[in-house]
């Protein structure tokens, strides 16, 4: 893999707001699982 | 970006999503098993007190049927004795039945002959019973009779009282009478008087019966001529004796005075006898000579 300046990032596009929907989504997947395992006493140590 | 990187990107995201529309449908159609498991287990608790205490209610309804048998059997044993008692109460009884059936027997003949004195006694009781009711017929009419008898007393216990009432007046008068004439001087004698004021009547009768006293001598005589031929007490007659009767001579014999009078008879006492005759039954009565 080359390196890149930080001058030459490429521009976001519609891939990027792709991923941004994809990490809202597996946020809104896991506060539905942990809401689910917190109803059966599920404790994060 | 390649195209892989772009295909890869894309999968991502649908995998993403997918797993999210998974994780959502979990949240909102879950069953929560562990909420039912404490659910079951309070449940399964619970049936097993309540299963518990039943076992308790049921062996304790054991114990005491339990009892309840054991009482049993005593009062069957008990009952059993009795019945044993009862069987020799029942020999007992038979043989005093027997016994008793016997003197029934002898009680049954005795009442035979009782019954046929009975129906003798009825009969002689409705005998009487006639005679009773005939007996009182008369009795209630002796006492009809007894009854107009006491009205008749009454009566007549009345007319007494008036009688003697007028009786004591009478003698009274009579008393003043008798004073009064005393005081004149008048004879007060009534065989007088009623000669003095009724001479007697022509009569002649005859001599009925005759009495003689002690020495033999006719004292009363009895004559055929009373108050319905004009005789009164006081008057005198002659007797005599037909010729017919004396051998064709006519004979005196003496002079009574009459003494009672009845309507067709009387007595007169012999005031005058004549030496040559005795009265007798037959002679003649008058009172013309």
């Amino acid at each position: 893999m080359s390196p890149r300046s930080s001058d030459t990032s490429p521009p976001a596009d519609i891939y990027v707001g792709l991923l941004f929907v994809s990490v809202g989504a597996l946020t809104t997947a896991l506060v539905f699982l942990l809401i689910e395992l917190n109803s059966y006493g599920f404790q994060l140590q | 970006m390649s195209f892989l990187g772009k295909v890869l990107i894309v999968a991502q995201v649908v995998l993403s999503l997918l797993f999210m529309c998974a994780a959502g449908a979990v949240y909102t159609a879950h069953t929560n098993w562990h909420e039912a498991s404490v659910k079951k287990d309070a449940d399964i608790a619970k049936l097993t007190t309540d299963r518990t205490n039943e076992v308790t209610a049921l062996n304790q309804q054991l114990d005491a049927r339990a009892q309840e048998l054991t009482a049993e059997k005593n009062r069957a044993d008990a009952v059993v004795g009795r019945a044993q008692q009862l069987e020799g109460d029942v020999a007992r009884l038979n043989q005093e039945t027997n016994s008793l059936n016997q003197q029934l027997q002898r009680a049954n003949g005795l009442a035979a002959t009782k019954s046929n004195e009975a129906e003798f006694r009825q009969s002689e009781a409705e005998r009487e019973r006639v005679q009773n009711e005939t007996l009182r017929t008369s009795l209630d009419e002796q006492i009809r009779k007894t009854v107009t008898l006491e009205d008749e007393l009454g009566t007549r216990n009345q007319a007494y009282e008036e009688l003697v009432a007028q009786h004591a007046a009478v003698q009274d008068e009579l008393e003043f009478v008798s004073r009064i004439a005393r005081q004149a001087n008048l004879n007060t004698d009534r065989q007088s008087v009623e000669m003095q004021v009724e001479p007697p009547l022509p009569v002649e009768g005859l001599v009925q019966e005759v009495r003689k006293d002690q020495t033999n001598r006719t004292k009363w005589v009895h004559v055929s001529v009373g108050s319905d031929d004009g005789l009164r007490v006081g008057h005198e007659m002659d007797v005599y004796r037909t010729a017919e009767r004396n051998d064709g001579r006519a004979k005196y014999l003496g002079r009574i005075r009459i003494w009672s009078v009845e309507p067709d008879q009387a007595v007169g006492l012999v005031v005058e006898a004549a030496k040559n005759g005795i009265i007798e039954v037959g002679d003649n009565v008058t009172t013309k000579l």
